[in-house]
């Protein structure tokens, strides 16, 4: 081993090692990174040793172990190059097919290949794997191609050139210039500006001078030190020499968390190896200039990342935040001036020296330069180390590079720099990932965490789960920290188990704002940021916790019974009555659904079923089918009248609109013992059950039925009775009517408003669905070539009845892709199954027709552009392709919006810039007396919805008319089912009800789905897994 | 006489007003003889106070300084620094409390709080000017040390002192290292035996240590033999001699079998290492560590440690452990190169010594030595390094011989006779509390913290131990116009030099039955028990020793009386 | 940021007054000298500023910015702007002081603290605890008395004021001190005279029932055997520990 005595020699070493290269030359380089470590890549790269020296192959094949690649979650990594062929998740008995058909036979094996999880295609190489595509590693760059405990490698691949050139090229002066005019700011968290950082340690007065490496990575989740560290610790060793050598520091510390013990191994090593080449100790390279590291190991005290804390633990005091100023620049380690930088800024360094300023700034953004390394966790499909340049959109990290959301679930938030960071909601995923951008919108870049939050996540749950970290982590010196975090960690506490008070909010957001403003260190000040931050864009799911006692996101334990019933609108008792068919006890299962839902045949055959996406089943293999489960039993004919209401003389009370939402409130009413009398303007009762939804999917005659059975409660249904210009509604209310409920829907749909919309056969497809269903008169449909405009369940419906209409083609036209339509995906994959054409990111600009009548329709092809509020793509014009659809007919289904003029002018009824009612979650608006619900209300939603509003209004109204304290009728209760909880959850998978072939369906108008038998719905209630029962088994 | 001295008043930034109008007292303390200077300053601590002081001290040539702010406790030694800095001897800086001792605790009455602070800044100065200037001691520390015993605990700080260069020597009564033996303890053993730095001398046992601390002069002989004796020269001795079990019978339980159980007893020859080294054994012999450091600067180290079953049972890992930590302990102390006393220790006047050796009889620190053959009986001589200034050796001196830097007999005296100044021309009962610091005057000091209100008859002087308390100085108190005498020592058990306020009490209660004998009434000297936390207790006991000498009335040597009193100093030969 | 040069004659501005100090001194130095009253809890003039209990928090304007800062701890620079009692100060003062009542609240001073700074019940409560963990006896202990008898032991909400190892100091000698400047009088000291065992800082003394912080087991035992220890005993809950 020879000390390099000057930068020719450095060159010189270089070179030969260069010279030694073979181009070509097979190698295998297994990930030694502790991740996949701990999966087994130690014993996989002995197989490989072992297996190669049994071939004789020893000598031709080069085998390393290497750093991270930064993909973790599919450890062991396995590389082959030249090729660079990829393999995840590689066990020992998967060598000798390596060996013998990729190394030998240069044939892929397909299955230890990556499987994107968007396009469900294998990807071979490592360069094409999505996840590193869209990278852009350049400080990572080596991680994974280099041997972390040989210094020659880092060598060859031009390791300690910056080096040479900072001592022999540069000046101090210049090399802080350089990292000046980079732009690089710390990686740690706090984002200053290093080169400033520098300049101040290099001026101020004292000797000597020292430097700091912080690798005390203590951030959950967070390892991107460690990688780099683990990966490529020469570099980190470079920067920080460079540094010395700008600041005029002889000494430097790296300050390693004990329980990286590989780091801190190689990082050890690695000061041993530059020792001994000269790199380290005095006269580096000839120059005259000196500077020794040595490695300090951190006791696990999250504090002690803190410079200040950092510094006491490096002095062997405890490990305590001091205030700023004096700076560590001022008076530092033993009181002279120091220089602390994070691992990763100290790596950045090399590469500013040898690239230049310029590079390094057009990487990144207008104010910071450069890449920044994400930890990518939380419910992502690919987790791992991420590296992309500062500015990157946070939708590019979560979707492009991440691979979107697991199990196809909803993106809710982001949280950055856990865990003091703060989260940031789906709908600001095209924000630049950068220090103040990110502090604008209340986070902070932090090391460089980043968690995914699906709808899955209780924001208030999650806030609660990183403060308690923060606040285990306080060293508790200063007051607002010790206590102040308590106090909120308490309350939070409080709030996720029901036991939050109103004003809890408005008091964490005042204490969480004092926390930041007065806490001593980082520590504090950015500990209530979760919280804040959750706060700011999640507000409604605290109201809901502390006013409603409810998770939304059904997590927090106390406040959720079963997560079915929690995803319910309604409230249903799912596990109840699902548990109840278990047991063959079917009356009882329609008596206990009948107590929050009149409409469980209506609901068995077109509700959304929320409930089902939450149902823990999917975690083994499918939900439990509780639609299905609704609809058998209330097939079965067991209705019976309910017991008469406390007489049926109550007061009257007026409903508006005889929808799913204006018979429920009917129904409770009537049971509450009311005299309910309901007003319906179409010829018909149900809404849009009646006349919106396809006779396929909800015969009118099993809607027919559900409302006789509360018509025979005494609810009185005059249909063909408008309110409005002839019964104005503030009769109503002197007519003896002592309350009011408006539930009108939401019928009219909305313009299209493009050129060619008046044109003949242009029809709403509210319009054409309610000409269907009322016999009325129809436009030409049979043989006709059809264009359906949108995306949702009414889209899909006037598609499907097109096509039983007798429509010779039927296309629908989307302007996203259609992954993001928001009709349900059975009912898309229904209507493509009976020949619908969907047409994904196309958008109608104009109808063109002839003599009035509509010959085709010229479309905007879009492709997915920035995020939108939402979360989801948002369609941008490709400018280039546009393309006309020959049709016929055009039926646009874009969106409906209540009609409530001049329905409510006279009663004064608040109502919202959109056109619907302003009303609160019990329906009540702002005149008293007058209660609303429904799409009225909410905009067009769910029949399930609706139900739920109908009823919480019946108990409002009750409430308004009998005081808070009014009791509500007898519920009906049945006796629990059994549970056995030691018994093991059924085995079998989920039954399927028979459905007509798609061939016979568009014959007609017969209903698609049957209904289970009793066997089988028996059989499919027992897979239920009864997390009602969690506190009790 | 002594030359001019700055008296400095804090107002401590207005919190002593009311009931103290700082200005009217500078303007007071201003007209007095001797007074050079006065100033008034905002905050005395503060950099700014601290330079006024020292600039005074520069400008004016200050000789003596007293500050008059709040307690000494927490900032006398900032503002002694600063005198310090400022080239004037720190023991001719004086500080006495006005805050916590007068302007906290009589918030309502401003004439006697006024009065009272003029009393305590009066004593302070008296005192300060009976001060003479004083040449601390040191020595320097040999850097050699000695091990005695080759036990685990022994071998194990041998090798740790070796380890960190310094020079060993290892002694060992018995012919081989090793003590309980045992596998750990034989590697150890040839450790020590091949260690360059360790001179082993086996079958070798002290006879007899000189010197002092820093450079001890040990001799050691071949155990039984005569024999030629060596002599080490060391600044630190490490004792780790364990103990020896010996088994003992014990009782037979009901049904059970007789248990045979070792008990350890101390080493026999503990009782001679004692002696030579000056160390305390308790009831079973063993030896006591050393556990009051008092104030670290009063005290110098002494450079003997005791570790392992030496003193008390200890397992194999206690003992490792603590020869570990005694051996740091030492390398301290060895490294350091000097030790220096800045303490006010007590110095003797050869010429009046008897060499009667009351005051080695009780002094607690073992610090006074008789040295026969300088005079009729022989000369006593302190230690100053040793010395923990309690002042029981001034008191107890029957010669006046020996007295106490910083709280001497004229020091007391003075700040006695000026702190009761006022009461003569008062009609309001004087009460003198003598308060020891470690417990009656800092549990003033907490209830002046705590704003605890108390009578303002009361003046305090602090005195070091309750052990300082003579009956001269008892007597010059009512003498000097009190009508009361409060001393407020440690409860017993807690002393912090030992038996001193054993000793305090038994004066007074001898002096109580004289002043009876004499027709005064012995009430009028009280001796109270008071930890120093004990702030409401002190609070108590005041104002009931008050409304006693209320009931009482003036003493009968008040305002120049002949009296009773007179008779009593008459009888004791004054 | 640059680096301050001490002893500097410069002029900061206090509520609005100029006023002539030097270079590094703190903002809470150079107001008490001028009459400006800011409550602290953990600053002492005998020792190092500490800046723990965040009461004495001004806020300081650069340009259009304000920005809260220790007072006790932030050096004097030249041109500072300090505001004592702007409604920011206030407000993070009254949230301070409520915390403290959050623990601390049958202690007169606090209450009477919490009462001049306008906090009201406490919206949040802890077991009740003198101890608020200023530092102050910790650090008298060791920058007045010159020993280290008692330390800050763990940390966060565990953070209690300790003796080494829980065990009755030997380095205690029994001034006082500590006592002397606790503001909340949550410090007694107790005298325990303990079995010889208690000397040996080892494994074996954590199992001993009676070495706890106060050592209350051992107070039945007769004293004045020469070899009593003194300890000092934070006074908060239920003693043992």
């Amino acid at each position: 081993m020879t000390r390099l005595a000057s930068a020719p020699d450095l060159a010189a070493l270089r070179e030969m090692l260069t010279a030694r290269h073979e181009p070509g030359r097979p190698s295998i380089a297994i990930c030694g990174g502790t991740g996949c470590r701990a999966k087994g890549s130690e014993e996989v790269a002995g197989a490989f040793a072992e297996k190669l020296a049994r071939l004789g192959l020893s000598a031709q094949v080069t085998l390393s172990s290497t750093g991270c690649h930064g993909f973790c979650e599919r450890g062991p990594v396995v590389v082959l190059r030249p090729q660079g062929v990829f393999y995840q998740s590689v066990r020992v008995g998967d060598v000798p097919e390596i060996v013998s058909e990729t190394l030998l036979a240069n044939r892929l094996v397909e299955r230890l290949l990556y499987t994107d999880p968007v396009s469900g295609r294998r990807v071979a190489f490592e360069h094409d794997v999505p996840f590193y595509r869209r990278q852009h590693r350049v400080v990572l760059d080596l991680n994974g191609l280099i041997d972390p405990t040989s210094i020659l490698d880092y060598v060859a691949r031009g390791g300690y050139a910056a080096l040479a050139r900072a001592l022999c090229e540069l000046t101090p002066e210049q090399v802080i210039a350089e990292v000046t005019a980079a732009g690089l700011r710390g990686r740690g968290g706090a984002g200053f500006p290093t080169g400033q950082k520098w300049r101040l340690c290099r001026e101020a007065s004292g000797h000597p001078k020292y430097i700091v490496c912080n690798a005390d990575e203590g951030d959950p989740g967070a390892y991107m030190d460690r990688s780099l560290m683990e990966g490529n610790p020469h570099r980190v060793l470079e920067g920080m020499i460079i540094g010395a050598y700008a600041i005029g520091a002889s000494r430097g510390f790296v300050y390693i968390r004990n329980e990286y013990p590989l780091a801190v191994r190689h990082v050890a090593h690695a000061i041993e190896q530059a020792r001994a080449y000269g790199l380290l100790g005095d006269d580096i390279l000839g120059t005259g200039f000196g500077f020794s590291i040595e490695v300090r190991l951190g006791g696990g005290a999250f504090v002690c990342g803190e410079e200040t804390a950092l510094m006491a633990s490096i002095e062997g005091r405890p490990g305590e935040p001091r205030p700023r100023p004096p700076f560590p620049a001022q008076s530092g380690l033993w009181g002279k001036p120091t220089n602390i930088n994070n691992v990763e800024t100290w790596a950045n360094v090399p590469l500013i020296v040898t690239r230049g300023a310029a590079w390094f700034k057009g990487l990144g953004s207008e104010a910071s330069g450069g890449t920044k390394i994400f930890s990518l966790v939380g419910k992502v499909n690919n987790t791992g180390l991420v590296e992309v340049p500062i500015g990157t959109p946070l939708g590019e990290i979560i979707f492009d590079i991440g691979g979107g959301i697991r199990g196809g679930k909803a993106l809710k938030a982001a949280q950055l720099g856990v865990p003091s960071g703060g989260c940031i909601p789906s709908e600001h995923l095209n924000v630049p990932v950068d220090y103040d951008t990110l502090k604008s919108l209340g986070a902070i870049m932090g090391s460089g965490g980043l968690v995914v939050c699906d709808e899955d996540t209780c924001m208030v749950d999650l806030a609660r789960f990183f403060l308690r970290f923060t606040q285990e982590e306080s060293c508790g010196k200063c007051l607002p920290c010790r206590i102040g975090t308590r106090a909120m960690l308490e309350t939070l506490e409080r709030i996720c188990t029901g036991r939050g008070r109103e004003g809890d909010i408005e008091y964490l957001e005042e204490l969480g704002g004092e926390i930041k403003r007065s806490a001593l260190c980082g520590l504090g000040q950015t500990a209530p940021n979760p919280v804040l931050t959750s706060i700011r864009y999640f507000r409604s799911e605290y109201e809901a916790h502390i006013r409603d006692r409810r998770c939304p996101a059904g997590v927090c334990e106390a406040l959720v019974r079963a997560p079915c019933q929690n995803a319910c609108p309604a409230e249903m008792d799912v596990p109840g009555y699902v548990s109840l068919v278990g047991e063959g006890r079917f009356e009882e299962a329609l008596a206990l659904m009948l107590e929050t839902n009149p409409f469980p045949s209506v609901c068995g055959r077109v509700c959304n079923h929320p409930c089902e996406a939450k149902c823990r089943r999917a975690q083994l293999d499918e939900p439990v089918a509780i639609r299905q489960l609704k609809r058998f039993v209330a097939g079965q004919g067991l209705r019976r009248p309910i017991a008469s209401a406390p007489g049926r003389d109550g007061p009257r009370v007026a409903i508006i609109g005889a929808g799913p939402a204006g018979l429920t409130c009917a129904f409770f009413l009537a049971r509450l013992g009311y005299r309910p009398t309901v007003f319906e303007k179409l010829p018909v009762a149900g809404g849009m059950l009646a006349v919106g939804i396809p006779e396929y999917r909800l015969p009118k005659a099993v809607l027919r039925e559900e409302i006789e059975h509360i018509a025979a409660l005494g609810v009185e249904i005059r249909t063909n009775t408008p309110i409005g210009d002839g019964i104005r509604p503030a009769d109503l209310l002197q007519e003896g009517y002592r309350a009011l409920f408006v539930a009108t829907g939401a019928h009219q749909s909305r313009r299209l408003a493009i050129p060619g919309e008046g044109l003949r056969g242009v029809v709403p497809a509210t319009d054409l669905l309610r000409a269907v269903s009322l016999g009325e008169p129809l436009p030409a449909v049979a043989g006709a070539r059809v264009a359906v405009i949108g995306g949702g369940n009414a889209a899909v419906d006037a598609a499907r009845t097109a096509l039983r209409l007798g429509a010779r083609e039927v296309t629908l036209l989307y302007r996203r892709s259609r992954a993001d339509m928001p009709a349900l995906p059975e009912e898309i994959e229904a209507a493509l199954a009976e020949g619908v054409v969907i047409q994904e990111l196309a958008s109608p600009v104009a109808i063109i027709g002839g003599n009035g009548i509509v010959h085709g329709i010229e479309c905007q092809r879009m492709r997915p552009g920035p995020f939108d509020r939402t979360g989801r793509r948002q369609p941008v014009p490709d400018p280039e392709v546009r393309f006309t659809l020959a049709t016929d007919l055009v039926i646009a289904a874009i969106g409906q919006a209540p009609d409530l003029s001049p329905l409510l002018t006279d009663l004064g009824v608040e109502r919202r810039p959109d056109g619907t009612i302003e009303a609160d979650a019990d329906g009540r608006t702002s005149v008293p007396g007058v209660f609303a619900g429904g799409d009225a209300v909410t905009g067009p939603a769910t029949v399930i919805e609706a139900i739920a509003a109908g009823r919480r209004a019946a108990i409002a109204i009750h409430r308004y008319l009998q005081g808070d304290g009014a009791s509500l009728w007898e519920p009906v209760r049945p006796a629990p089912a059994a549970f056995d909880p030691e018994a093991e959850p059924v085995p079998y998978g989920r039954c399927r009800a028979e459905e007509l072939p798609a061939v016979e369906r568009c014959r007609g108008f017969a209903e698609v789905e049957a209904s289970l038998g009793a066997e089988a719905a028996q059989r499919e209630a027992r897979r239920c897994l009864r997390c009602d029962f969690r506190d009790r088994g | 006489m002594s030359g001019p001295i700055g008296v400095f008043i804090c107002s401590c930034g207005g919190r002593l007003s009311p009931p103290l109008n700082v200005e009217a007292l500078a303007n007071e303390v201003a007209r007095w003889s001797g007074v050079a200077v006065v100033r008034r300053l905002t905050y005395g601590c503060s950099p700014d106070g601290l330079a006024a002081i020292r600039n005074a001290i520069a400008s004016m040539d200050l000789e003596r300084v007293l500050v008059a702010g709040c307690t000494p406790r927490t900032l006398a030694p900032r503002l002694r620094a600063a005198c310090r800095e400022a080239g004037l001897d720190g023991n001719l800086f004086h500080m006495v409390d006005i805050r916590e001792g007068c302007a906290w605790v009589h918030g309502s009455d401003t004439y006697a709080a006024s009065e009272k602070a003029l009393d305590i800044i009066r004593a302070g100065i008296a005192a300060v000017c009976a001060r003479q200037p004083y040449v601390p001691t040191s020595a320097d520390v040999v850097p050699r040390a000695l091990v005695i015993g080759g036990g685990l605990a022994g071998l194990t700080a041998a090798l740790a002192l070796a380890e960190a260069g310094v020079p060993v020597t290892l002694v060992e009564r018995q012919a081989c290292l090793g003590g309980g033996a045992g596998e750990k303890v034989a590697a150890r053993a040839t450790a020590v035996r091949d260690c360059e730095h360790i001179e082993v001398l086996t079958r070798h046992e002290v006879t007899a240590v000189t010197g002092g601390i820093g450079r001890y002069a040990v001799r050691l002989a071949v155990r039984s033999k005569g024999g030629p004796a060596l002599v080490r020269e060391v600044g630190a001795i490490i004792v780790a001699t364990g103990a020896c079990s010996t088994p003992v019978q014990e009782a037979q339980l009901d049904g059970g079998a007789p248990a045979a159980a070792n008990r350890l007893s101390p080493q026999p020859d503990a009782g001679v290492i004692a002696y030579l080294l000056r160390l305390r054994q308790d009831a079973d012999g063993f030896f006591v560590a050393e556990r009051r450091r008092l104030r670290p600067e009063n005290v110098a180290e002494t450079g003997i440690y005791v570790c392992g079953a030496a003193h008390g049972t200890a397992t194999p890992r206690e003992a490792e452990l603590e020869a570990l930590s005694v051996a740091y302990r030492a390398l301290r102390h060895l490294r350091a190169g000097r030790v220096i006393s800045q303490a006010p220790v007590a110095s003797v006047t050869p010429e009046r010594c008897t060499g009667c050796g009351t005051c080695v009889t009780h002094c607690p620190a073992a610090a006074i030595t008789l040295h026969p053959g300088e005079a009729l009986l022989g000369v006593a001589r302190v230690d100053a390094l040793r010395c923990q200034a309690c002042g029981g050796c001034a008191a107890a001196c029957p010669a006046g011989a020996i007295d106490l830097y910083r709280a001497s007999s004229p020091e007391l005296f003075a700040a006695i006779e000026a702190v009761l100044a006022s009461g003569t021309a008062s009609k309001e009962p004087r009460i003198l509390v003598l308060g020891c610091e470690w417990s009656g005057h800092a549990a003033a000091e907490l209830a002046g913290a705590r704003r605890l209100p108390y009578p303002p008859q009361t003046r305090l002087i602090a005195i070091p131990c309750s052990a300082r308390v003579s009956a001269m100085l008892l007597l010059w108190a009512f003498h000097c116009g009190a009508d009361g005498v409060l001393v407020a020592a440690c409860p017993p058990g807690e002393c912090h030099h030992g038996q001193g306020n054993r000793r305090a009490l038994e004066r007074v209660s001898t002096l109580q039955q004289q002043l009876r004998g004499a027709g005064f009434d012995p009430r009028r000297l009280r001796l109270e028990w008071l930890s120093p936390d004990d702030a409401q207790g002190f609070v108590a006991r005041v104002r009931d020793f008050t409304d006693l000498v209320c009931a009482l009335g003036p003493a009968p040597l008040r305002a120049g009386l002949p009296s009773e009193a007179s008779l009593v100093l008459a009888s004791e030969g004054v | 940021m640059s680096t301050p040069t001490p002893g500097t004659s410069i002029t900061v501005f206090l509520n609005g007054r100029p006023i002539q100090t030097v270079e590094g001194r703190t903002i809470l130095q150079v107001a008490r000298e001028h009459g400006v009253h800011i409550p602290t809890l953990c600053f002492h003039e005998g020792l190092a500023p500490y800046g723990a209990c965040r009461l004495c928090m001004v806020e300081i304007v650069r340009g259009q910015s304000r920005q809260l800062v220790a007072s006790c701890t932030h050096p004097c620079v030249d041109g500072l702007v300090v505001l004592t009692d702007t409604p920011a100060v206030q407000r993070s003062r009254r949230i301070t002081a409520e915390l403290l009542l959050a623990t601390a609240r049958h202690v007169p001073a606090i209450r009477e603290l919490a009462a001049q700074l306008g906090a009201g019940e406490p919206r949040f409560t802890l077991p009740e605890d003198a101890c608020i963990l200023c530092g102050l006896c910790v650090r008298a202990c060791a920058e007045i008395v010159g020993v280290r008898a008692i330390s800050l032991v763990n940390r966060g909400a565990e953070k209690r004021v300790s003796p080494p190892f829980r065990i009755a100091s030997n380095d205690c000698i029994r001034c006082g001190t500590c006592v002397l400047v606790c503001p909340t009088g949550a410090l007694t000291l107790a005298d325990i005279a303990g079995p010889p065992t208690t000397r040996h800082r080892s494994e074996s003394q954590y199992e001993a029932p009676a070495c706890q912080l106060c050592g209350q087991a051992w107070n039945d035992l007769p004293t004045g055997t020469g070899r009593s220890q003194q300890a000092v005993q934070a006074q908060t809950g239920s003693g043992a520990r």
